[in-house]
């Protein structure tokens, strides 16, 4: 037997806590299902409660949808759901929310994409790089926010002191910074191919002359351009890159629930051909995402979108959500589709929510579309946020100059009934590379 | 089944590799941070061609709330000094020295979950209720380039029911991105709020059709008892193929009625608890059938003039039907009551209420938490006194969809019922609108209205939060009467209390007309 490294004898010293703790009401777990992929443990005194059949079907899902990028072999990986003031005993690790010890990962998330890379990257290799790497790529591939805050851009310390002696939970947000610019940068299967032969050390210049020898370029140069390399218009914070592999969602213009469910954690988008497709629910309830998670920022807090977008999108749904997909926006007014705004959901909060339009266009060219909406009852539109200018017009007939500008919020216009809203984004906006624009409406109640 | 074989799992880590890793608890403080810095009001742009900020305000301050993880080995202050004093993402230049910024952990006040996480409830819960403020400055871009020429601060203070399962509340609450110095402080959240909608599922708001809805039969004789105003909210939830509607809240006022010599006045209806209806629809009607017990109605009146409550619940079944353009509840019960002389008479109620979708401003007011309701004065049985007559007034009202009107003269004591203070944002003063009627028959003297406070589990009993006099005020029209608040009840109301209430005294002359108290508020 070799030496016991300090990570075995963490190891022994949880499973320790762990098996003591059995009898005393502590953390236990029981075998309730397994798949081709996983057996589930399930935590008992008191018993966590959970659907099997259903936790399961979540974990081959992302099993599938991870091995898009990370390839692993096949294999079986035990997942040990626990009541969260379990993890810390069966991991070892005061205030830990999760661990992965080999191949067997503790957490109370239904889902802890964190801990399951690491034993995707276990059953793929034996070969364990630098933990900056070993860390970064846990937390460089998923489709939610990863296990740490997601830091901002620039914000990275120097990957010298990284290397030559960080803490494990001072790596994470420049590793997943790294091993995600260079997943999209060179493509999954050459990060894989470097990681894989990358040194396990905390000899600074050994692991940079690895990684120029590895990609033909100075650490020191992918350093700088990882913190630069977000465009201005995506997300603020360092996010983790979704496969986006699942099936697209299929909608047509009579509303249809778009639930979140376990073979379907998040929806990609389908195929466009020119349509809008809406989602409605309430503030919070479903946010868009581009599967780089480098161009479209956070659309989360609005309680209506209408997205004529084409491309790399994912939606990630919460409660009663609706999809619909159709015309509803249109550069010819008169082939606007006309969809009701959903008075119940804007107005569940008294003041009041936000709805958002978007759509795609060549970098640099205006935006001139219609939205035909109704709405029974008499609401407010002011407008809160993006580019452009919209106005109200009573019909397709009517001049934009006679229609109703939608004012700033929190001054707003009225609306009621059948209207046309007519959104423009030209000159002011037009210079700029985005490869999108939008724009948003705070939607209250009228008199 | 068979428990986990813990020496298994000790062989398979020793043969694997990398048993080290530990996942930090993810964010689980949620920090307060109390900033004080110079932030641009003005740009320009220098010789070199670059945007600078040409004026910087005075040290301003403002808390904002930030996360951290538990193996964060920052301190709470450089946390929040490296989010709110570092160069700011996409602006050219940085603070001026001096910003400064200390953290304190509230993780007890302000839960991590769905705060600082997306939110682990389940799908069966509602959604949160979440008090916060945003503040940020707006840019008045410049004519002559790409930078402000104005950058003016703004805030709004909001609090609303949010998903927060799918994006934490510290992302989804920032103000919007094209915003400068953005920043939101969570005040409260409540996962799982009862005053929430049901996730997975839509709540709608009815409005009450006037006109006969119930008839009350007793001694022989039918009285037929009509709507004057009222609203209904229902959810509709499906799930793994079956759909439930739950008839969450319904308030009806009612008019007066005389049954069996009994004058009957100031009749609402109101749930005492959410009614659930679930089956296979009638084909014919579309109705669903609500089984025995699960009715629950509470009926508040002047008896005579004495106040009186009484509680329906269901022997049999009734019925309950919701589509796009209306809801109908039907439904008859017998009951026991006393007649004038004391005697037990069988009383038969027989209900057939409908309603159709509510308008915007009815929508709001049905989603108001009941604080709001009883705040905003709009349901009478919130509300009660002794030597008053209390009504529904629905115009002219100042805010949401009724006031209180109060009727008689005197001394007159109302009490509130019972509220929680929890995510309250008490201010310097209690403010409301007070309606004062024309024709006021000593102009010397128009009345006096006292506020009073008690919260029994501070220890609180009608603690006195002041008088406003009403002399002066303008007839006919609404006036703001402002109590500022002594130092004790501000720090009562700021703790977090489950009874609290309150006592407002309307001392008046006599006229024929109704008082309308509405829109109780806090204020600077």
């Amino acid at each position: 037997m070799g030496p016991r490294t300090p990570a075995v004898g963490l190891v022994a010293a949880a499973l320790a806590g762990l098996a003591s703790s059995c009898g005393a009401g502590g953390a236990s777990a029981e075998l309730v299902g397994q798949s081709p992929h996983f057996r589930l443990f399930v935590g008992s005194l008191p018993a966590v409660t959970v659907d099997a059949e259903d936790e399961l079907a979540r974990l081959e899902t992302n099993w599938a949808d991870t091995w898009t990028m990370l390839h692993m072999p096949e294999g079986q990986v035990d997942y040990v759901l626990l009541r969260p003031d379990q993890i810390a005993a069966a991991c070892g690790i005061p205030e830990a929310a999760g661990c992965e010890i080999g191949r067997t990962v503790y957490a109370s998330a239904p889902v802890d994409q964190h801990e399951l890379n690491h034993a995707y990257m276990e059953l793929r290799t034996s070969h364990r790089p630098h933990p900056l790497l070993v860390e970064g790529v846990a937390e460089a591939v998923g489709c939610g926010e990863g296990a740490e805050p997601p830091p901002a851009f620039d914000q990275v310390p120097d990957w010298r002191g990284l290397i030559a002696g960080a803490r494990a939970a001072d790596l994470y947000a420049p590793g997943r910074q790294l091993a995600r610019y260079l997943i999209l940068a060179y493509g999954a299967d050459r990060f894989l191919a470097y990681y894989q032969q990358a040194p396990r050390t905390d000899d600074a210049d050994a692991f940079s002359s690895n990684f120029a020898r590895f990609w033909a370029v100075d650490l020191d140069a992918v350093w700088a351009a990882m913190q630069i390399a977000q465009p201005a218009w995506g997300p603020d914070e360092v996010l983790p890159v979704c496969p986006c592999s699942l099936p697209p969602w299929t909608a047509s213009t009579r509303p249809a629930v778009l639930p979140a469910t376990p073979s379907h954690p998040y929806w990609t988008w389908p195929p466009a051909a020119g349509d809008t497709a809406v989602l409605a629910g309430y503030q919070g309830s479903f946010a868009i995402h581009d599967c780089a998670r480098r161009d479209l920022p956070e659309f989360s807090s609005v309680t209506m979108m209408f997205a004529r977008l084409a491309g790399s999108y994912y939606a990630s749904t919460g409660s009663a959500v609706a999809i619909a997909s159709g015309s509803y926006l249109s550069d010819v007014c008169a082939d606007a589709v006309a969809d009701e705004l959903p008075a119940r959901a804007v107005l569940a909060n008294s003041s009041g929510s936000p709805i958002s339009i978007a759509v795609q266009r060549p970098a640099g060219t205006a935006v001139s579309t219609y939205l035909a909406l109704t709405t029974p009852a008499p609401l407010a539109l002011g407008r809160y946020d993006g580019e452009g200018e919209v106005v109200v017009c009573p019909d397709c007939a009517t001049p934009d100059a006679a229609c109703q500008p939608v004012p700033d919020y929190p001054a707003s216009v009225p609306v009621t009934g059948a209207f046309y809203l007519h959104w423009t984004d030209g000159s002011a906006s037009a210079s700029r590379d985005w490869p999108y624009t939008f724009v948003s409406l705070w939607v209250s109640a009228g008199r | 089944m068979r428990w986990i074989d813990l020496s298994a799992v000790v062989v398979t880590c020793a043969s694997g590799l990398g048993c080290w890793e530990p996942n930090p608890a993810f964010q689980s403080n949620v920090i307060r941070c109390d900033v004080a810095r110079k932030e641009c009001r003005q740009e320009g742009v220098g010789s070199d061609g670059s945007v600078q900020c040409t004026s910087f305000s005075s040290a301003v301050q403002f808390s904002a709330t930030a996360c951290k993880d538990a193996d964060d080995g920052r301190t709470n202050d450089s946390l929040c000094t490296q989010m709110f004093c570092a160069q700011p993402s996409g602006v050219a230049y940085g603070y001026p020295s001096g910003c400064s910024a200390a953290g304190t952990d509230v993780t007890a006040q302000v839960p991590a979950d769905g705060i600082c996480r997306v939110s682990s409830s389940s799908d069966n819960g509602r959604l949160a209720l979440v008090s916060f403020t945003q503040r940020w400055r707006d840019c008045t871009p410049a004519a002559g380039g790409p930078y402000c020429s104005a950058l003016n601060v703004n805030s709004a203070a909001q609090s609303g029911c949010y998903d927060l399962s799918v994006t934490r509340a510290v992302t989804q609450l920032l103000p919007p991105s094209d915003r400068r110095d953005r920043s939101v402080l969570i005040s409260s959240a409540t996962l799982n709020d009862p005053e929430c909608p049901l996730t997975g599922s839509f709540t709608t708001a009815y409005a009450i059709t006037p006109g006969v809805v119930a008839s009350v039969s007793a001694g022989g004789m039918t009285v037929p008892v009509s709507a004057k105003s009222g609203f209904a909210t229902v959810t509709q939830a499906c799930g793994d193929g079956a759909c439930t509607t739950t008839l969450d809240k319904l308030l009806v006022n009612l008019g007066d009625a005389m049954v069996n010599g009994v004058q009957v006045t100031n009749l609402a209806v109101s749930t005492a608890g959410p009614i659930g209806a679930s089956g296979i629809p009638d084909p014919d009607s579309g109705l669903v059938s609500v089984p025995s017990g699960a009715v629950s109605l509470v009926a508040t009146a002047l008896v005579n003039g004495a106040r009186s409550a009484f509680i329906l619940r269901n022997k049999q079944p009734w019925r309950v039907g919701v589509t796009a353009s209306g809801m109908t509840l039907q439904g008859s019960e017998t009951l026991t009551a006393s007649n004038l002389s004391g005697r037990q008479v069988p009383v038969t109620v027989s209900v057939s209420a409908t309603g159709k979708p509510a308008s915007a401003q009815v929508q709001a007011c049905a989603s108001l938490s009941p604080r709001a309701r009883l705040f905003g004065f709009e349901d009478p049985a919130s509300w009660s006194a002794s030597s008053a007559m209390l009504s529904l007034a629905t115009s002219p009202i100042k805010q949401g969809c009724g006031g209180l009107a109060v009727t008689g003269h005197g001394y007159m004591l109302m009490s509130s019922s019972t509220f929680s203070t929890a995510g309250l944002s008490p201010a310097a003063a209690l403010s409301l609108d007070l309606f004062v009627p024309a024709s006021q028959p000593n102009p010397f003297w128009i009345g006096a209205v006292q506020m009073f406070l008690t919260c029994p589990s501070a220890n609180v009993f009608n603690q006195y939060l002041g008088q406003v006099e009403l002399t002066g005020k303008p007839e006919g029209q609404y006036s703001t009467l402002r109590f500022p608040l002594p130092a004790a009840s501000l720090s009562t109301l700021r703790q977090s209390l489950n009874d609290c209430s309150f006592g407002l005294a309307l001392n008046v002359n006599q006229t024929n007309a109704s008082w309308i108290l509405d829109n109780l508020r806090f204020t600077p």
